[in-house]
């Protein structure tokens, strides 16, 4: 995931909230910002753990 | 799946902890919010149970254990007629757990204050889950409530709700199915807005296909000699 998806995700998901009167609707979009960086953590390192198998590596 | 989620506390109305979970449960339809108040009437106790797919005790930790009245319910209602003969009709149904504590969660670790983690202290209920076969859930902690901030708590509320609701809680899958689940519900209910909401759905949807994917082939690849 590119942090241009990461910037809209936030932005986007911040937007909605502010126009939002309810508390748990804009619990929910904090949850989708934190849920997002999650998804693009697991990303990065299974990414980065299927490059390094491809090439070989041993598994740490 | 239908939740039951039974309170137990010796004054309900004037906890603030109680009061925010309480506003949270009201948004899940399937969720049921039983307080418990002696004297109990066994009939209607064991029909919450039955009912229920999950079951979910939540409490303030009180020197180390539920409450009196929890500690009373639990000793009058988990008789022979609600069990069964064999002892079978709560299994294959799940078990949860949510308590509070006035102590930091931090404390409750060997070498710390508390000397014990929360894990060894709710072992009682652990054993009462697998002595009916019940499974038993990773509690959900929470530690002095009144001093969480303004984003902790909004974090807390969704975190209880798909402790009652999700399918597999704290699992990142069953997180973004639950939220897109919601998400989807508020594209519905604010259509102005739906565009927003449903490009969030997308990206959650299409970022967890790509973990799949991942997965599938670093098993493809195998394990290293």
């Amino acid at each position: 995931m590119d942090q241009e998806t990461m910037a809209w995700v936030k932005k986007q998901a911040e937007q909605l909230a502010k126009r939002s009167t309810d508390d748990q609707e804009r619990a929910l979009l904090l949850a989708v910002i934190k849920t997002v960086e999650e998804q693009g953590h697991r990303l990065e390192l299974a990414a980065g753990e299927l490059d390094g198998r491809a090439w070989g590596g041993k598994r740490i | 799946m239908k939740t039951l989620v039974v309170v137990g506390h010796p004054d309900v109305a004037n906890s603030s902890t109680q009061g925010f979970f309480k506003h949270a449960a009201k948004e899940e339809p399937q969720v049921t919010w039983h307080v418990l108040r002696a004297p109990f009437d066994p009939l209607k106790e064991h029909q919450l149970l039955w009912e229920a797919d999950r079951i979910v005790l939540e409490f303030p930790l009180y020197w180390y254990s539920v409450p009196a009245v929890m500690k009373d319910w639990i000793d009058q209602i988990f008789d022979e007629e609600l069990l069964g003969e064999s002892g079978q009709r709560l299994a294959g149904k799940e078990f949860g757990v949510v308590v509070t504590t006035g102590r930091a969660l931090k404390e409750f670790a060997p070498g710390q204050s508390q000397g014990f983690t929360l894990a060894e202290l709710l072992r009682p209920l652990q054993a009462l889950a697998n002595e009916t076969k019940m499974t038993y859930l990773t509690p959900l902690t929470i530690g002095q409530f009144t001093r969480l901030g303004k984003k902790e708590r909004l974090e807390l509320a969704v975190s209880y709700r798909q402790y009652l609701t999700a399918e597999k809680p704290g699992h990142l899958a069953t997180s973004v199915a639950w939220l897109v689940e919601r998400l989807n519900k508020l594209a519905k209910e604010h259509e102005d807005q739906a565009p927003g909401y449903l490009g969030l759905v997308a990206v959650l949807l299409d970022n967890q296909e790509q973990l799949a994917d991942l997965g599938v082939n670093l098993t493809l690849l195998g394990e290293d000699d």
